[in-house]
């Protein structure tokens, strides 16, 4: 038999594995459950409640309510977990109310006549928690104004329209320390990036004002089974008891511990349908020296993942060992629900350095980069590429056509900051305006491709990574690059 | 374009991924992709074709690097051969199996793949050549 023989039998045998193989993958079981919506406007419920208060102040507003959530939903069911997924609601009218570092929104439940919402705040733990509920009646209170009557609560507010809607906010991290001796609303402490009382109350104005909510919607949601839970927190939560395992949403549970009775130690919460979902898992943020995220004897922190399923833990065990056996735990009980990381579990992969004096002003994750290895080690420009992936644009590795001893961040125009910040990010290397012709195989029009058309100017910036770089990440993939675990 | 690419583009992000779900995440990707780059890009087939493929390398690269969560397992073959033949395809690195797929399934020629992958021919035909000997050797 010749070697071309052989060569088109196993053409053949791959061609046919393909066909057959493939749509089997994509045929692999799953349940699929139409539902009707159960969506209603804001309008509606308001009517009814106007009617029976008597007033329709705010049901004119309401008329502008439009962008229902889809109706149906998808329930997927595995060992691990079962998920309803259903179409991020259009949560752009509460987007513009909360303060844009609380990024990530969802709608935890919806009933006929309630719905709650969440905005978190990924790093430093923290949650606003809105109610908006029809049918209440006016409270008789002494702020009175023309939204309706206010009532302040430990860690916010609520307003009871004359239409008989009843709308809250709260602002918290999930526990209270133990010996924390002022009010119990982390929120409001000056060191941690507060959230002031004072704009709780203009918040919840406005989603009053807005005059939207989703009554009696599909909500996602996902609940793993106790046994994920009791796993995952086998040795990292010894010592602490269950107290609490609290549904406060279709897509919100929290799971209190306590070393003691009556008062949670550590909180966890699950979160579905966080909007907008971030493309990879939101990094470990290291709750040590001035990282965000700590309080006066608390922690709290978010690790949210692609699937818009988002863990907060919150804790009173502030010792950095404990934080990071906590932060493995939120990894593993994302990867019980969404599958897998994208970042080694347990290991920190991203430090919040200090506030620099620099101003960035062109956003990471658009800037163009490429990186190539002009060094004696095979596979490094790879390397470097994957750990650089998710903050920078970046093009396929390639060989530079020279080799040189230290590495080199070529810049085109205006990107010189981000080439220092970037050299200082790999540990070192000398900066230099971007070449002509750059020492890449194939040149520029290497780059050329679909959607490069015009290799010239493709590039922001440009990593020839030498011998000095290559060296230590051949030594030690995990640590070569400072604040980004290397894989691959 | 959506109709008629679909289905060819989430078999092809399958083959490479090996999950349905993360496949039909990155063809999704791969047309908001396209959406957003609406007006810069000239062949929007290759645009999308290629950001499937990068997608899929880049997902079943992070996939490997969880090792503790092993890649799901494949779906009964009908055949011991096709199912022996389809381990030796599942044991590629991504980068070999796309190539495969795309040399082997797709009947692309060397060129349009190097053209699709935005790489030299020369790469395309040494992972090639890496793969077949891999699959030779895996299915002696």
């Amino acid at each position: 038999m010749t070697q071309a023989t052989i060569d088109d039998d196993l053409e053949a045998r791959v061609r046919a594995a393909f066909d057959e193989m493939v749509p089997r993958l994509l045929a692999a079981p799953r349940s699929q459950a139409a539902q009707p919506s159960r969506a209603r406007p804001f309008a509606a419920a308001l009517v009814v409640a106007a009617t029976v208060a008597g007033a329709a102040v705010l049901a004119q507003r309401s008329s502008e309510t439009s962008g229902r959530p889809a109706d149906s939903t998808v329930t997927a069911t595995d060992e691990s977990a079962t998920t309803t997924i259903v179409p991020a609601a259009d949560l752009s009218w509460l987007r513009s109310i909360v303060p844009e570092r609380f990024s990530l929104l969802a709608m935890t439940s919806s009933e006929p006549d309630r719905v709650t919402y969440v905005a978190i705040e990924p790093t430093d733990g923290k949650s606003l928690e809105i109610v908006v509920a029809a049918g209440a009646s006016l409270e008789e209170g002494a702020d009175v104004d023309a939204v309706g009557s206010w009532a302040e609560t430990a860690q916010g507010w609520s307003v009871t329209t004359p239409a008989g809607v009843r709308a809250e906010i709260s602002c918290n991290i999930g526990v209270r320390g133990r010996d924390f001796p002022g009010p119990p609303n982390y929120c409001e402490l000056a060191s941690t990036n507060p959230v002031p009382k004072a704009e709780l109350r203009d918040m919840i104005g406005e989603v009053v004002a807005a005059g939207r909510a989703d009554f009696g919607v599909a909500v996602a949601s996902t609940t793993p089974p106790q046994s994920v839970w009791t796993d995952a927190a086998a040795g990292v939560l010894d010592g602490q008891e269950l107290i609490g395992d609290t549904d406060w949403g279709t897509g919100d549970h929290v799971w209190d511990y306590a070393a003691e009775s009556g008062r949670p130690d550590t909180s966890i919460r699950m979160v579905t349908g966080l909007t907008p979902a971030p493309d990879h898992r939101t990094p470990h943020v290291l709750m040590a020296g001035n990282a965000i995220g700590l309080y006066d004897d608390a922690a709290a922190f978010w690790v949210v993942d692609p699937s818009g399923i988002g863990v907060r833990i919150s804790t009173v065990h502030t010792d950095p060992a404990d934080l990071d056996a906590l932060y493995t735990l939120a990894d593993d009980l994302l990867d019980a629900v969404a599958g897998p990381s994208t970042v080694e579990p347990g290991i920190p992969t991203t430090t919040i350095a200090p506030m620099s004096e620099t101003t960035v002003s062109v956003a990471p994750g658009t800037i163009r980069l490429l990186v190539a290895n002009a060094s004696t080690v095979s596979g490094v420009a790879g390397q470097l590429t994957y750990s650089l992936m998710h903050e920078y644009d970046v093009r396929e590795a390639t060989n530079a056509t020279v080799q040189i001893e230290r590495s080199i961040v070529y810049f085109a125009g205006g990107y010189e900051d981000a080439a220092t910040e970037l050299a200082a990010r790999i540990g070192g290397a000398d900066i230099q305006p971007m070449p002509d012709d750059p020492p890449i195989e194939g040149g520029l029009d290497s780059l050329r491709g679909p959607d490069i058309v015009d290799p010239a100017g493709a590039l922001d910036l440009l990593v020839l990574l030498g011998n000095d770089r290559a060296s230590e990440m051949e030594a030690d993939v995990d640590t070569a690059v400072t604040t980004t675990t290397v894989s691959g | 374009m959506y109709r008629e690419h679909h289905q060819r583009l989430l078999g092809l992000a399958a083959a490479i991924t090996l999950d349905r779900r993360a496949a039909e995440e990155i063809v999704q990707d791969a047309f908001e992709g396209l959406q957003r780059a609406r007006g810069r890009v000239e062949r929007p087939e290759a645009y999308l074709q290629r950001a499937v493929i990068n997608r899929s390398i880049n997902r079943q690269r992070r996939w490997r690097v969880a090792a503790r969560h092993p890649v799901e397992p494949p779906p009964p073959a009908s055949s011991p051969e096709v199912d022996e033949t389809w381990q030796a395809v599942v044991s590629l690195p991504p980068k070999q199996r796309a190539v495969v797929a795309l040399r082997f399934w797709h009947d692309m020629t060397i060129d349009a793949i190097a053209e699709t992958l935005g790489w030299p021919a020369g790469s395309v035909k040494s992972t090639l050549h890496r793969a077949l000997q891999r699959l030779k050797e895996d299915l002696r």
